[in-house]
């Protein structure tokens, strides 16, 4: 054994203090579900459940698909967020950004489609939909804290795109929430203000990463030593 | 080619590791270390920096030791950061290539925070907890960052791997930050 390689083991082997094992994914997943719950349940409170549910009205397509989109984007991001940031889960990972894509891909295709069917104006759509994306964006804040915690200290090969994920995860969970509360039957608006809500939270995070990465400030990406 | 007995003993080692068993962690680093080195050098084609390719890759076991997860086996991990680690080798060798000051930008990127040979700039506080590290981090932190030498000149200087002087000058700036944010 060359001498410097032997006295970098020595080196690293010498001062060796503890370390906490990271958590499993899944537990974090859990955690974050938990730590949401109480907002869930107040923003029920508040809001009551979608009345033409409580009719018992057959839900449109739109809204059957925008749901669809969400809990794609929720748990493709999740999966991918979480287990991007572990050495040795790139398979597991690599499903978690199928998933996601998938939601992006039909997110898109549904904007289009309503954008270009021209119900609502984008303007007013877009207005509309204010208010429901900000609701996500709250009730995704204990969602978003514990996973961007578990994604900080993991190992991410890219560290936006995981914050991102991990973050879009969150704020799917609760774009479902919204959307099952929301009454607003405009299909642009369930879009915008439900299916997209996710993806606005992953571009803010990327948005804030390179802020704070121009700042010089926070962990960096790359797994190289020194 | 690691049989299943590796795999349990290699995570043992792990765990204990990460409960802060220095000794194991010093017998994993052994006992991986050939199978790291035929994983890098057939990478590098036996390229003569492979061996401090072989060193990053140790650096990189030692600081992500805490990604590995207990319930989980060993080798993938392993294999993960070890590709991660010659990958990211790779490209620092390419920035060096094109940047001459590699050694130079490299502590930049550390975030460090202390005046880089302006000896006037140091505070008596600064002065008195730079003395209470032991006396290779702190050797390594002058070299470094008062008599501004590049990483390979203080390795040659100190009769040590670049690697090595590089893991001293890391734990002393951050023992370094430790005593000036009065944590200890």
């Amino acid at each position: 054994m060359p001498g410097s390689t032997e006295d970098l083991i020595r080196e690293l082997s010498g001062d060796l203090p503890p370390v906490r094992p990271m958590a499993r994914a899944r537990t974090i997943a859990g955690l974050a579900l938990a730590a949401s719950l109480p907002v869930y349940v107040w923003w029920f409170g508040g809001q009551g459940l979608r009345h033409q549910l409580v009719e018992g009205q057959a839900p449109s397509l739109v809204y059957i698909l925008a749901a669809l989109v969400m809990v794609l984007l929720a748990a493709g991001g999740l999966v991918f967020g979480l287990t991007s940031v572990i050495p040795g889960r790139e398979n597991d990972a690599r499903v978690g950004r199928r998933i996601f894509g998938l939601g992006v891909g039909v997110a898109t295709a549904l904007f289009f489609f309503q954008w270009f069917a021209g119900s609502t104006a984008l303007v007013e759509g877009v207005r509309s939909s204010l208010h429901c994306a900000a609701g996500a964006l709250w009730l995704a804040l204990p969602a978003g804290i514990i996973v961007g915690g578990y994604v900080l200290r993991g190992l991410a090969r890219s560290l936006p795109a995981a914050l991102a994920a991990a973050f879009t995860g969150g704020m799917g969970l609760a774009a479902v929430m919204v959307h099952l509360t929301c009454p607003h039957p405009d299909p642009l608006h369930m879009v915008l203000g439900h299916a997209l809500a996710p993806l606005y939270g992953g571009v803010a995070s990327i948005a804030l990463t390179s802020v704070f990465a121009a700042l010089g400030i926070g962990p960096g990406s790359t797994t190289s030593p020194g | 080619m690691p049989n299943e007995d590796d795999e349990a003993r290699w995570a043992a080692s792990m765990r204990a590791a990460q409960a802060g068993d220095a000794e194991a962690f010093e017998s994993l680093l052994r006992e991986i270390l050939p199978r790291v080195r035929a994983q890098v050098f057939s990478r590098l084609g036996g390229r003569d920096h492979a061996e401090d390719v072989v060193q990053n890759v140790l650096l990189s076991i030692h600081r992500s030791r805490h990604t590995y997860q207990p319930n989980r086996r060993f080798k993938p991990w392993l294999n993960a950061v070890m590709r991660n680690a010659v990958i990211d080798s790779l490209r620092a060798r390419r920035h060096e290539w094109r940047h001459q000051d590699f050694d130079e930008f490299e502590i930049a990127d550390e975030e460090n925070p202390f005046p880089v040979g302006n000896p006037d700039a140091i505070s008596p506080e600064f002065e008195a907890a730079l003395a209470k590290l032991p006396d290779g981090q702190r050797e390594a932190v002058e070299m470094l960052h008062f008599q501004e030498l590049s990483v390979k000149e203080a390795a040659e200087r100190s009769g040590t791997s670049a690697s090595a002087l590089k893991v001293r000058a890391h734990r002393g700036r951050a023992r370094l930050r430790e005593l000036l944010e009065g944590r200890r």
